[in-house]
Formats: C-alpha cells, sequence, structure tokens
C-alpha cells in the first residue's frame, strides 16, 4: 500500500501543471442596462455636445456597443434664468449639440426628457471662475526597459507631454486636461511620383485622466507636471501636434474622475481595494431604479498647441512604410485618407 | 484526478482494520489510616503532574474519577486539586502523546503528590491516544472551545511541510479565512482583527508570516493550542469573535536536549536544558526561511524576481524558587521581508517580552501576576517612480495583569483579577527614500489609549448534572490626547465644507471615554454520563481596529484605536449546542448553534482612501452586523485511526443605514460580509499504519466569499469601458475545495540518549485546484469586461520535512 500511495504522489506531481491566473465564469447575469450621459459646456463660446446612449447588456452581443437614445429633449437652464436646447444631429443619433457659453458664477443644469418618460437632470453646478492661461507646453523622451516573456530586455520609447504654469494665491482650482493630437503623414511607396500628404486628427488620451487638486501642490507654480505619456511610433515620424485643454472643474467632478481613474486602473494585484459605484452629477426619477450614469460638466476653460517634432531631442520615430518591400507596406502608406481622422487639407495653424 | 482520491481513501480504510491494544500505567497511594469515624469527611487532594523525560510540569492533563461525574484539568502549573469525602478511589490521568496512568489512591487525608507521565512516543508499540479526556467534550462547560496540542496539529494540512497552526485551525468547525496565504482567520463570519491572538500570552498582533503562508508560531515549542469561538474566559477581552491562546512548553529541566527539522521552505532549530536541574530551564528556538530559490524556478519573471524572506527566535526560562513560587520569562521577535519584483517590498516585524510570577498561597489560593510589552511595525517600500518612498505603522502595547485563583470548595472555584493595558498606535509615517525622492514627508498623530478592566469569574457545579461558570468584566476605555477632533455639521456628508469645529487635546487629556459591562455565563447540564446540553452568552468590547477595505487583510493595513468617531465595536454572542458520545466515548458528535449581533462595526465608503488620512472618520461608517449558524462535529477514535468531521452552516451580514445618503452602503439593506461563506465541510482522517509510519488526510470544502462584479459598462469621453459594479458582495467567487495527504515516517534511530529522527512527507493540493484567491476584471476585445482569478496556491506542492531530537 505504501508503494501505490508514492506513485499516486508522484503521478500527481508530474502531471500537475502550476497556474497563477485564468479565466473563469461568475454567472453574472444580469439585464441592467442604465442610460448613460457624457456632455460638457464651457465659458468659451463654441458648439457643444451631450451624448446618450443605453449601456451594453452582458453577455448579449458585444460587450462595448452602446446603443443611442434619439428624440430627446435636451434642455441647459441657468440660475439667471438662461435656456439653452440642444438639438439632436441628424446624422448622428443619441448626440445633441448647441452653441453656447456659460457665464461665470452662474449656476447651470442639464434636464433631459426621454421618448419613454425618463427625466434625468444634472445637479446646479456653478460655472467656475475663468483659469489662469497655461504657461508652457513642453515635450520630452522617456525610455521604459522590460523584461519579455523570453527574458530579453525590451526598451520603448515614449513622448511625454509636460505642463507648466502658475497657480493663484488664494483659492486653488481643481484642474482636469484633455489632449488632442495631430500629426501629418506623408504617402510612401516605391514608385510614388507625388506622394501626398495628409493631417489626421486622434484622441490620443484615450483612457488617460490627467487631473490634480492644486492644494497638492506644495508651491505656487506647477511645473512640468506630465499630462501624457504616448507611445512614440510612426505618428511621430514627422511633426506632431499636441492640442490640450485645460478645464477648470468643480471638486465633485474632481473626484468623480479621480474614481473612474481607480475603476479602469485596478489591476487585480493582492491589495486592490474593493471596487464600488461611481455616482455622477445625474439624477433620474425614483421609478427608473436610478439608472443613469455619466457626468455632465461645466467647466472653465483655456487650451494651448505645442508642436513636436522628436528630431529636436536627438531620436527619430521610424515610419511604418518601407520604401524596398512596398507590398508589405499597410495601406495608409498608399492611401492616406484611409487613416481615420485624416485629411488632405493642411490646418491653417500648422508650420511648416 | 477524482479515482485517485477515492483510491486514496480506500487505502485509508483498509488499513484502518488493523488495530491494537492501549498501554496504560498503574500506581496506589495510601494516605493516612483508615478511620469509620472520619467517614464522610471531605480531605484536599493536589497533585502535579510531570512529564518523566524533563521534568516539566503538563498543562491541561484531564484527571477522571471512576464512579463520578466530572473530574479536574492540571493548571497552568500542571497541577489539579480536588477535595473529596473519606474513601477509596481510582483516578485516570490522561495527557495526549503518553501513557494513560491509573492511579488507585486510599484518600484518609489531606494528600499532596506529584506523579510521572510516560512519553507514548518511547513505547516499542505506539499507542492512539485522543488529546483530551475521553468524555471532556461531554464535561467541560464552556462551549466552543477547541484544544490542539502538537500531534493533532501535525496531522493536519502541511504546506512545504511546515507544520502550522493557523492552517490547523482553519479545519476546525466554524473557522475560515479568505484564501490560500490569507493574513489571518475568521471565526463564525467576524474579521480578522476580532481575533484575541495570545503566545504565552503576550498578544501577537499578525499572526503570520509570508504575507499569510506560514504562521508565525514555533512547532517544536508549542505545548497546546485553544481556541475559544463561543464563549471566552473573564480573564480575555478586547476582541469580539475568539481567543487563540498558544501555550509554548517549558525548557528541558532534565538534561540539554536539542530538536530541529529541516523543511523545503524553512528549517527550525530549539536548545534547551537546565539553569539548575530540576528547578529552572531555558528554552531557545528559531526559524528561518530560504524560500528564493523556489521562486526562481517559477516562469514568470516578476515571480522570479522576487523575494520573500522571515525569521523568528523565541527565548524562554522558568525557574521554581520554592514549592510555592515560579517565575518565568519569554521573548519573541520576528521579522519578514518581501518584494514582488521590482515594484513594490514590504517588510514587518513583532517583538514581544513576558514576565509573570505564580504564588501559591495556599492549597487553593494562588496568585499570577503578569506584564507583556510588545510591539508590530509594518512598512511599505514603493520601490518605482520618482516618488520613491517608505510608509511605516507601528502598534505598541503594555499589558499588565493580576489574576488570582482560588479553589473554594470542590464544586467551586473563583477567579478574580484585573488588566490594565496602554496602547500606543502609529497610525502612518511617509518618508521619501534616498536623495533623489520628491516625495513629501509626512507624519500622522499617535495615537494613545487606555483600558482598565476589573474581572471576576465564578465556576460551581451546582450538582452532578449542573455547573455553571459566570463571569463579569468592566471596562473603562480611554483615547487620550494630544490629538485633534474635527465636528462637523448634523447630517451632512462629512468633508472639507462641512467643518463646525476643531477640537485640540493636549497630552493626556480624554479625547474619548467609553465603559461597559461584559457579562459572561455558560452552563452545562448533563442528561447522562454520554449526553449534555450547553448554553452560553459572551458580551465583549473591542478598542483596537485593523482598518482594511480589501476582502483579506495584509501585514501592512494600518491600525486604529477606538476613538471620537469609531467607537469601540460590540458584539453579543450566544450559543447553545448538544454534545453525544457513543460507544464508549470512542464517538463524539456535537450541534452547536450559534448567533451574533454586533453594533458599531467599522465599515468603509466606496472609494475610501485609507493611508495618510488625517481625517479617517471621512472615510468610515459606523454599520450593524449579525451572524448565525450551525456546526455539526463528528470524532471517530478507534485505536489507531481517527477520523474527524465538521460541516458549518453559517451566514454574516452587515447593514450600513445613515441619514447622509451617500454614506449608506447597499441602500440601507442586511448584506453579506466579506467572510459570509455559508458552507463549510472539512474532513480529517488519520491512520497510524505501520508501528514508525503514520498517515494522514484533510480535505476542506467551502462556499465562495462574497464580491462585489461588474453588471455593465460604459464610455465617458476619453474613458473607454468604464464598469459599473454590482451593489456591494452581490456574487460570489467560485467555491473553495482542496485534498492534502501527509505520510511521516519515525520515530526511527531511537536511542537511550533520548535522539530519535523523523522524515514527513507531504503533498498539499494534490489535484491542483486553482481556489481563487482574489478575482479581479480585466477589459478585453469586444466584451466589456472578463472576470479572471489569482490562485496564489494553485498547483500540487509536494515536499519533505526531516525532523531530528538529540
Amino acid at each position: 500500500m505504501n508503494r501505490r500511495i508514492y506513485i499516486i504522489v508522484l503521478s500527481f506531481i508530474v502531471f500537475a501543471v502550476p497556474s497563477c491566473i485564468d479565466e473563469i465564469d461568475l454567472n453574472i447575469d444580469t439585464e441592467r442596462q442604465f442610460i448613460i450621459v457624457n456632455g460638457l459646456v464651457s465659458d468659451v463660446p463654441d458648439t457643444y455636445h451631450v451624448k446618450l446612449d443605453y449601456s451594453p447588456i452582458i453577455g448579449v452581443g458585444n460587450d462595448n456597443i452602446l446603443t443611442p437614445v434619439p428624440s430627446a429633449q435636451v434642455v441647459l437652464k441657468g440660475d439667471n434664468g438662461s435656456s439653452v436646447q440642444f438639438f439632436e444631429k441628424e446624422d448622428d443619433d443619441g448626440l445633441y449639440e448647441a452653441f453656447t457659453a456659460t457665464i461665470p458664477g452662474v449656476s447651470y443644469e442639464l434636464e433631459i426628457n426621454t421618448p419613454d418618460g425618463l427625466q434625468i437632470k444634472s445637479s446646479p453646478t456653478l460655472a467656475p471662475e475663468p483659469l489662469l492661461e497655461i504657461d508652457t507646453l513642453k515635450f520630452d523622451i522617456s525610455i521604459i526597459e522590460n523584461f519579455n516573456a523570453a527574458g530579453n530586455l525590451i526598451t520603448t520609447e515614449f513622448v511625454d507631454l509636460l505642463i507648466s504654469l502658475k497657480l493663484p494665491p488664494d483659492k486653488r482650482p481643481y484642474i482636469r486636461w484633455r489632449i488632442k493630437g495631430e500629426y501629418k503623414f506623408v504617402e510612401a511607396y516605391r514608385m510614388a511620383l507625388n506622394p501626398k500628404i495628409c493631417y489626421v486628427k486622434e484622441n490620443i488620451d484615450f483612457n488617460n485622466i490627467a487631473i490634480l487638486n492644486t492644494e497638492d501642490v506644495g508651491t505656487d507654480e506647477l511645473s512640468n507636471f506630465q499630462l501624457l505619456s504616448a507611445l512614440m511610433n510612426d505618428r511621430f515620424n514627422q511633426r506632431y501636434c499636441f492640442h490640450v485643454f485645460q478645464y477648470g472643474i468643480s471638486e465633485e467632478e474632481y473626484l468623480y474622475w479621480k474614481r473612474v481613474k481607480e475603476l479602469i486602473n485596478i489591476d487585480g494585484t493582492l491589495f486592490d481595494p474593493p471596487p464600488g459605484s461611481i455616482v455622477g452629477n445625474l439624477i433620474t426619477d425614483e421609478n427608473s431604479g436610478g439608472r443613469v450614469q455619466g457626468y455632465f460638466s461645466v467647466v472653465s476653460q483655456k487650451s494651448k498647441r505645442l508642436f513636436v517634432d522628436v528630431t529636436d531631442k536627438g531620436t527619430f520615430a521610424e515610419s511604418v512604410c518601407s520604401l524596398r518591400f512596398n507590398a508589405n507596406n499597410p495601406q495608409k502608406c498608399f492611401d492616406c485618407l484611409t487613416i481615420n481622422g485624416s485629411s488632405y487639407t493642411k490646418p491653417t495653424y500648422w508650420i511648416p | 484526478m477524482i479515482r485517485y482520491v477515492i483510491f486514496l481513501l480506500v487505502c485509508c480504510t483498509l488499513a484502518s482494520l488493523n488495530l491494537r491494544a492501549q498501554e496504560v500505567m498503574r500506581d496506589t497511594l495510601n494516605v493516612g489510616n483508615p478511620n469509620t469515624d472520619n467517614q464522610g469527611q471531605l480531605y484536599n487532594m493536589i497533585g502535579e503532574i510531570v512529564d518523566i523525560r524533563d521534568g516539566n510540569t503538563i498543562i491541561g492533563a484531564t484527571v477522571q474519577i471512576d464512579g463520578i461525574t466530572g473530574g479536574a484539568i492540571t493548571d497552568d502549573r500542571g497541577e489539579f486539586k480536588l477535595r473529596l469525602p473519606y474513601g477509596t478511589y481510582n483516578l485516570t490521568i490522561k495527557y495526549l502523546g503518553y501513557k494513560d496512568f491509573i492511579l488507585n489512591i486510599d484518600l484518609f487525608d489531606n494528600i499532596s503528590f506529584s506523579m510521572d507521565m510516560t512519553p507514548s512516543s518511547v513505547q516499542l508499540e505506539q499507542v492512539f491516544i485522543t488529546d483530551q479526556a475521553a468524555n471532556q467534550n461531554i464535561e467541560t462547560v464552556i462551549m466552543g472551545v477547541e484544544r490542539m496540542d502538537i500531534k493533532r496539529l501535525e496531522s493536519r494540512s502541511q504546506l512545504f511541510g511546515e507544520t502550522d497552526v493557523l492552517r490547523s485551525i482553519q479545519t476546525l468547525s466554524g473557522v475560515t479565512s479568505v484564501g490560500d496565504g490569507a493574513s489571518g482567520f475568521n471565526v463564525r463570519g467576524g474579521n480578522t482583527d476580532e481575533n484575541l491572538i495570545l503566545q504565552d500570552d503576550a498578544l501577537i498582533i499578525n499572526p503570520t508570516h509570508t504575507l499569510g503562508f506560514f504562521s508565525l508560531f514555533h512547532p517544536d515549542l508549542i505545548e497546546s493550542v485553544d481556541l475559544y469561538k463561543g464563549n471566552q474566559p473573564a480573564y480575555y477581552g478586547g476582541r469580539l469573535s475568539s481567543v487563540l491562546k498558544v501555550g509554548l512548553r517549558e525548557g528541558n529541566k532534565e538534561k540539554m536536549s536539542m530538536r530541529g527539522g529541516i523543511g523545503m521552505a524553512a528549517s527550525r532549530i530549539t536548545i534547551e536544558g537546565p539553569i539548575q536541574k530540576n528547578k529552572s530551564s531555558f528554552l531557545i528556538g528559531g526559524r528561518i526561511s530560504y524560500m528564493d530559490y523556489l521562486l526562481n524556478t517559477i516562469k514568470n519573471v516578476g515571480v522570479k524576481n522576487s523575494k520573500t524572506f522571515f525569521y523568528d527566535l523565541t527565548l524562554k526560562a522558568d525557574a521554581r524558587l520554592s514549592d510555592k513560587t515560579k517565575i518565568g520569562i519569554s521573548s519573541f521577535i520576528s521579522g519578514d521581508d518581501f518584494q514582488f519584483s521590482d515594484e513594490v517590498n514590504f517588510d514587518y516585524s513583532t517583538k514581544t517580552g513576558t514576565f509573570y510570577i505564580n504564588q501559591l498561597l495556599s492549597d487553593q489560593f494562588n496568585i499570577t501576576v503578569q506584564v507583556n510589552a510588545g510591539s508590530y511595525e509594518s512598512s511599505l517600500f514603493d520601490i518605482q517612480g520618482e516618488d520613491l518612498s517608505r510608509f511605516t505603522n507601528k502598534v505598541r502595547y503594555l499589558r499588565n495583569s493580576i489574576r488570582s485563583f482560588y479553589q473554594l470548595n470542590p464544586d467551586i472555584a473563583l477567579i478574580a483579577g484585573a488588566e490594565y493595558d496602554i496602547y500606543n498606535v502609529s497610525p502612518g509615517e511617509l518618508n521619501p527614500e534616498g536623495p533623489e525622492s520628491t516625495a513629501i514627508p509626512e507624519v500622522l498623530p499617535e495615537e494613545k489609549g487606555t483600558a482598565l478592566t476589573p474581572f471576576i469569574q465564578l465556576d460551581w457545579s451546582l450538582n452532578e448534572q449542573i455547573s455553571l461558570s459566570a463571569s463579569a468584566r468592566y471596562t473603562r476605555y480611554n483615547r487620550l490626547g494630544p490629538g485633534n477632533v474635527t465636528l462637523y455639521r448634523d447630517g451632512v456628508f462629512r468633508n472639507d465644507f462641512t467643518v463646525s469645529e476643531n477640537q485640540t487635546y493636549e497630552d493626556g487629556d480624554v479625547i474619548a471615554g467609553y465603559q461597559g459591562w461584559e457579562p459572561r455565563l455558560s452552563l452545562r447540564w448533563a442528561l447522562t454520563e454520554s449526553t449534555s446540553i450547553k448554553a452560553g452568552y459572551n458580551r465583549g468590547f473591542q478598542y483596537l481596529n485593523q482598518i482594511s477595505n480589501t476582502a483579506s487583510s495584509t501585514p501592512v493595513d494600518i491600525w486604529k484605536l477606538s476613538d471620537f468617531y469609531a467607537k469601540p465595536q460590540t458584539s453579543s454572542n450566544y450559543n447553545i449546542g448538544v454534545f453525544r458520545n457513543f460507544n464508549e466515548n470512542t464517538i463524539e458528535s456535537s450541534i452547536e448553534l450559534f448567533y451574533r449581533n454586533q453594533d458599531r462595526i467599522i465599515e468603509y465608503r466606496d472609494f475610501a482612501d485609507l493611508l495618510l488620512n488625517e481625517n479617517l472618520e471621512r472615510e468610515l461608517v459606523d454599520g450593524i452586523g449579525k451572524a448565525y449558524g450551525v456546526e455539526a462535529n463528528f470524532k471517530i477514535a478507534k485505536e489507531k485511526t481517527k477520523w474527524e468531521v465538521n460541516y458549518t452552516f453559517s451566514r454574516s451580514f452587515r447593514k450600513v443605514v445613515n441619514s447622509v445618503t451617500q454614506e449608506a452602503i447597499n441602500n440601507g439593506e442586511w448584506f453579506a460580509s466579506n467572510y459570509d461563506k455559508p458552507h463549510s465541510l472539512n474532513v480529517n482522517f488519520s491512520r497510524q499504519v505501520t508501528r514508525m509510519t503514520n498517515f494522514s488526510l484533510n480535505f476542506t470544502y467551502s462556499t465562495g466569499r462574497p464580491i462585489t462584479a461588474p453588471v455593465s459598462n460604459f464610455s465617458i469621453d476619453n474613458i473607454l469601458n468604464v464598469p459599473i459594479f454590482s451593489e456591494r458582495n452581490q456574487f460570489r467567487i467560485p467555491n473553495y475545495h482542496r485534498l492534502d495527504v501527509s505520510y511521516a515516517i519515525g520515530p526511527f534511530g531511537q536511542n537511550a540518549k533520548g535522539s530519535e529522527h523523523r522524515l514527513i512527507f507531504s503533498v498539499y493540493n494534490v489535484y491542483s485546484r486553482r481556489n481563487a484567491y482574489s478575482v479581479f476584471f480585466r477589459q478585453v476585445p469586444s466584451r466589456s469586461v472578463s472576470v479572471f482569478r489569482i490562485a496564489t496556491l494553485g498547483s500540487v506542492f509536494p515536499s519533505v520535512t526531516y525532523n531530528f531530537k538529540f
């Protein structure tokens, strides 16, 4: 018997396959659907948008596809008696727009009435005082070293976008930054007699939440605060332009984005705090079960742009378009308009 | 895989058919002269039970008297006291690992005697001895008490061949943990910080090494482990769920000896001997780990670059100054260092020191005075980034107690005394590491608190059927200055904008004071010699709290004293049970029901920011809790074979209702606590296969713990797939189950000088069950969120350990 036990134990030792992380099914079977509200207005006159969607139902089709909410009534009301209606764009269901600007010191409230009788209101938010101007924007190159699965050292270059600004001595603001990108792309292929040039607009700050409670800054100046770290690839082969939008936001909105940041950064370590429900500034009547998510922002705004040429830092970003092996080149090397957000039109502000 | 398990079970069953008789030792004592005039006269009998090998007294040995219900258990001095009428008696003295001793006494006068017990392990044929008196489960008054000695511990699951107290007690009914490697354990649905953990009466704040994979207790030094999960004796308090008392043995008073073990993860050694022969002894024991070579075998680069190390050292000395006076000192230090890849490093250490003096004032009266001091310090070192920094927190304590024991008559005993505790808690200090660090130093003010608790306990056998233990503690707790208290407007969310006043307290000022009674009552009604019904009530307060909102507590969690906002937590525990033995006490069974309700429990707001938070009251919310359940236990002991099976059904809930909407959790409804595991089953089988080999098998199953899971998601602005989580703890991780086996060979190589050797082969998690320690959610293309589990011990772990003794 002893011998058999040893054989069994040995069998387990030989065939057991260690594993630390694997996917499991928790049988999360819910049909809960939320209305998602996403909108912003600022003190700069412009066309602003409010987006209304239904959230996907987990396990039904593509979990990431949102369903637009069409034909809703969307109105921005100020406590000074002002009222601005947002109209649905003809070619874009669920997207509502209006040309407007907020007035500092006025409290604003968004009111939404959906076709199925649901009323959603944002909590009244005081339009913040105008922010100080952005002092300087600059970029730097950083190198991250990692070991790959084979144990080899891999180096990756990133373009870091840095901001500096002076802070007011008394009431320190909460700030959120959005960054939009634009770059020049030159078609490149063998026998290209007249390669075309595209200017491509992109959302470079996907899942990048750049926020700051300036009370946490010990000095009266924010110096070289990193807004973004973007992977340096062929987008930086030619000139790149960062458009930086600086929003003065309320404390409630700051906490909202801070919690969103915590949620999307949960990486499964043993010491992660438990997740929780995010509460935005939108409420519905009790009968709806409170199923609304999102945030309607009332902000003050400043903006600035920075052109980047990585060769200024003694490095270069390789093009994906090879002149020698045309067959393997991606389609954009032959026709740059196939890139999302691209245009042949050179922006008026583009530098040579 | 299942067929292997079935095969193992069949092998065990076949092996159990080989039975042998149990050996006993006998002696006779005649005291005084028979005189019929003295019939009916009561005489005192004081016995001291001593280990024949080293002269040390044996604590917890049971004494039964033929024909009389009731008996005695040897106390901390290894003594028992009985007051019996003139007559002749047969006493049976039992202790696990020793031969039974039957003593025939002609009691015609007062008597005191010392009696040597012989270990069973030196016999040619080993015998199976239960670790308690045959019907102790029927006789004891306090219910919900579990005793494990080293033999029983060794028969439990062993990871890397290490006998482990915490892993072993998790095989008892009503005791669970959140998963493999969890730091601490949960008793009857309570938090890990609700367990009072004592080693030789010194307070242990964190009882684990290596995150929680090993316990702090050196197995070669352990004399006994007692877990009070129902009612607690009057002299223990300050925790709501349980008391885990680990008693260390004394050094060898006869001769120098050494023992130890070499395992795959750690090794240990113990040296002991007499300072003055038969009067005083010392004992030094230590352990050290070397697990890095195991981590290096893992392919994952992060794990390969990780490091882990622990050590502990115990020093103990005791002396019998006279027949009536005994003193002792002990000291314990331990340290842990853990680094995961090049990301995070943390270390933590425990230090304790104990001095006691025990004075026998008369045959019925003794007093013990004890002083304990200790500390627990942990630090978290962020290795990456520009803000290289070290976060530390610390708990220091000084506990002074006096305890007296008075045996009024054979049926009534009184225990009375007082305890005075001083706590100093440093909840957080951040310091930059290295000259280039831009981290800003930050120190939270130290918290200071005191607790004075007089107590009294009456143990009374009303008659042969009914016994009771009634006790009361009265605690006065003060949270002392210096310190600040921020007051807020009523009924509003606590934040900077709702502050109404700041109050400042000087050194020694009482910031907050609380006091109250902690009554306790245990009743036993013996229906027959083999059946009893027991009931109990226990109320307690807790002043020292672990602040952690992760499902598993960690070694670097901060601690906090009760204060103006975090009022002392309270718990009322009710128990009732039926205990029945069968077949001449070879089969023990019991069913216990328990119910607890708790007030002022600490819960956390969503996204609570706990580290270096000067206004922690903004993150904590008060709640109430309840837990209930039924525990069924079966033990079958037949010569060389022993089965222990227990099943627990229990639930644990919490409720946070608050006038401020944002502070209510799950809309103020009851929700499952992190430790709510409704079903739990443990099976332990051990069998002496041959004269020198022993096989044991452990199977454990429990329902998965609750978690909060995403039920939908949304995108907003530039942020994709923000998960929308369910209400707190609405879902559960997969159920937990695991099978472990071990096979011990030895002792072999024995000689007259007492040397012996043992080999233990063990396999942990035999069928490689990937039990989830942690579940997390990650986004994958075209799906909102996918669920992944981390199985910290997700494969089979074989090991071999060599133990020696010289």
